[in-house]
């Protein structure tokens, strides 16, 4: 089946297709063309019998002047006869004949001829203009082509009441230039259909191995390799184009799938270790010999504040997920008031900073507006803070207060909103782990806090098409959520 | 208050009836959609709790028809599905209150608790008191015992709250999606220090205590001695 495998491409069909239907124009052109060209060929053959037939009968008429009978005949010969000759030298395929014609039930009878012998009338008869066009037997001494049957046109003028002219033309003469004009274009015929078939052949030949290329990359795609991409070639063709935008839908794909993984690979990781040590609490409360009330009752109260980090974690987790797999903000999202998302966060965590000691500074912008949802964005700047909390309180040798400052602020066509506190702050190289999930910079604090604020954080400001980055507030750290804010048409 | 719970999960109801017989309320169980359609249209009870996945009619078909069927009785909706177009979604066909799984016990009788005074309208109310503690909702004043007492704005909200709900327990999720409409559990004690200061303001220098913290619940606003 391998050798027909060209049948099966469709450029191939295509290209087969273009093939016959050039084909068929040309072979119509063709027959139309040879058509008029013979009709062109007869019309002036024709032209040239006739004015030859006049030539003769006014040379006759001026010779024989009033004379009449058989001195007529003797006349004409020696009149015509001569040029009849001449002309059949020049062109052998020439009829000059003269009859008497058909009188009283005799029928005609040929009385001279040229080099052509047959007689003419016993195969046609003249028309009403005088024309005969007759078929005549193939003979020896046809000419060029070897026998085949003799089309002849031939011209029937009266002389007088017994003197017929009769000349004409072999139309056989013309079939070489039909033959010549014929086998011209069956060539071209051949040549367009050869290279209608050659170039389907290397145009499908080309598709299929592109195609085929990106059918491969496809399966091993399918099969697992999800990193995997279709062939670009590097032309700027539709087929790129296409391949372009699948490449695209494969990332978009990739992503989605990779959050997904990393639910999974997150509920593995980070909740069987509480829920084991949740467990375990309760199976040791179980086990302990004198099982006193009071102890019970701490070993519950553990348990479900166990738990209770765990849902926490696994709330994260699924947020986190949702933002990164969801269709993020796009331009038909409602405005909201950003400066007031803001001040609202703050509103809400200024008397915990206050109690843990920490100086709030606000430095609001008015009347910033976004595109987005006011409730992750208060989430996230909540986030910010508490990460503040957290790990930003200044080393007991540094001297410093600890200050939490919340800016929002316009830079460009971006809303910046930052937090940043006084603390330790973040190596240049930890700088962008700290976003990945579950990353806290001292491993002695594990215990504290989810790890995941953070990511959140980020997740936010990338559903809402911004980014998030955190730089050195010299001292401490300053996280930074720019979200996309076009400037108001003035 | 009678209360129906209409859950497909036989050991989730089972707490969830035992749970709420232990507070002294009647709880029925509705073991699915249609069930819980039937029961509560007969409209014999003061609340609600419907779980929002349950096979045949879901809670959220359940509750469109029910309300179509002018049953008005208040209804928490219970689910697994905590994003805000669910939550959008609950509330849209007519459920007055909406707690994502899982849940702790005392959110929930809080809320559902709450549900029953939803009914009773509140736009008239332009005064609430307890005790010798009077909120007057247009002067947007406050005053206890005659002695005036200055609240920022969003001090007063929370007072507010609380005094609408006044001998009921209020939990810190409750008080932060309805002051300031926040969805989501802070990692610190935020509501705890607003109410500090509140504490602070309202009950500092006066007798009896009327803020009043209820251990592994919330808060409640009440002049009985005890919580």
């Amino acid at each position: 089946m391998a050798r027909l495998k060209f049948l099966d491409s469709y450029v191939f069909r295509l290209a087969l297709g273009y093939t016959a239907m050039v084909v068929s124009v040309i072979s119509l052109v063709f027959i139309f063309s040879y058509a008029a060209a013979d009709q062109l060929l007869e019309k002036e053959m024709r032209a040239a019998i006739s004015a030859e037939s006049d030539a003769l009968a006014r040379r006759y008429k001026t010779a024989a002047g009033e004379a009449a009978g058989e001195q007529n005949l003797s006349l004409a010969l020696a009149e015509i006869l001569p040029i009849m000759h001449a002309r059949d030298e020049a062109r052998e395929e020439a009829i000059y004949q003269l009859y008497r014609p058909a009188a009283d039930g005799a029928p005609a009878r040929k009385l001279a001829d040229g080099a052509f012998k047959t007689d003419l009338l016993q195969y046609g008869q003249p028309n009403d203009y005088g024309w005969i066009r007759a078929l005549l037997p193939p003979s020896e001494s046809s000419g060029a082509g070897g026998p085949h049957v003799r089309q002849v046109i031939a011209l029937y003028t009266p002389l007088d009441s017994s003197l017929a002219l009769v000349v004409g033309r072999d139309r056989n003469q013309h079939r070489r230039v039909k033959d010549t004009l014929f086998r011209m274009m069956l060539s071209g015929l051949g040549v367009t259909t050869a290279l209608g078939l050659v170039g389907g052949a290397v145009a499908a030949q080309r598709m299929m191995r592109r195609v085929e290329r990106a059918r491969r990359a496809a399966q091993d795609i399918m099969t697992g390799d999800l990193k995997r991409r279709l062939p670009l070639v590097g032309y700027d063709d539709e087929l790129e184009r296409l391949t372009i935008t699948l490449n695209q839908m494969l990332d978009r794909i990739e992503r989605l799938v990779e959050a997904m993984r990393e639910v999974t690979d997150d509920v593995a990781h980070d909740l069987r270790t509480p829920l084991t040590r949740l467990r375990a609490r309760a199976e040791r409360a179980l086990q302990a010999p004198s099982a006193a009330e009071p102890d019970l009752r701490a070993a519950l109260e553990e348990c479900v504040q166990e738990a209770d980090r765990l849902l926490a974690v696994f709330r994260a987790i699924l947020s986190i997920a949702r933002l990164k797999t969801q269709r993020g903000v796009s331009a038909e999202h409602p405005e909201i008031d950003l400066s007031q998302a803001v001040a609202d966060a703050a509103e809400l965590y200024e008397p915990v900073l206050e109690e843990a000691g920490f100086a709030l500074k606000l430095d609001i912008a008015p009347d910033l507006r976004v595109r987005g949802e006011r409730a992750l964005i208060g989430q996230a700047v909540a986030n910010l803070i508490e990460n503040a909390l957290h790990y930003g309180r200044p080393p007991e040798s540094s001297g410093r207060a600890p200050e939490v400052t919340l800016k929002l602020a316009r830079r460009g066509d971006r809303a910046e909103i930052s937090v940043s506190d006084r603390g330790p702050g973040v190596p240049p190289d930890k700088r962008e782990a700290v976003f990945s999930r579950f990353s806290r910079l001292d491993p002695s604090r594990a215990e504290e806090g989810v790890g995941l604020g953070l990511a959140f954080v980020r997740a936010v400001a990338e559903s809402h098409g911004g980014s998030s980055r955190i730089e050195d507030a010299g001292p401490g750290a300053r996280v930074v959520v720019a979200l996309p804010a076009p400037q108001a048409p003035a | 208050m009678r209360i129906l719970v209409i859950e497909d999960d036989a050991r989730a109801a089972e707490h969830l009836v035992g749970g709420l017989r232990e507070r002294a309320h009647e709880a029925d169980w509705a073991k699915d959609g249609i069930d819980g359609l039937e029961r509560a249209s007969k409209g014999q009870y003061d609340a609600l709790i419907v779980d929002r996945m349950m096979p045949g009619l879901d809670g959220l078909e359940m509750l469109k028809r029910l309300r179509a069927m002018g049953c008005d009785t208040p209804a928490l909706f219970l689910t697994a599905l905590d994003q805000v177009d669910h939550r959008v979604e609950g509330l849209r066909a007519g459920a007055e209150d909406y707690l994502v799984k899982p849940y702790a016990f005392p959110e929930l009788l809080a809320r559902v608790e709450g549900l029953a005074r939803r009914r009773t309208p509140e736009a008239a109310v332009t005064r609430l008191r307890l005790a010798d503690l009077e909120m007057d909702l247009l002067a947007r004043s406050v005053v206890r015992a005659g002695v005036k007492i200055d609240l920022q704005p969003r001090e007063f909200k929370l007072l507010e709250e609380l005094l609408r709900h006044s001998g009921q327990v209020v939990t810190r999720s409750m008080l932060l999606e309805s002051v300031w409409d926040y969805h989501f559990d802070p990692q610190t004690n935020v509501i705890d220090v607003h109410i500090s200061r509140l504490r602070s303001k309202i009950d500092k220098g006066f007798e009896p205590q009327l803020l009043k913290t209820v251990r592994g619940a919330g808060y409640m606003l009440t002049a009985d001695g005890e919580a």
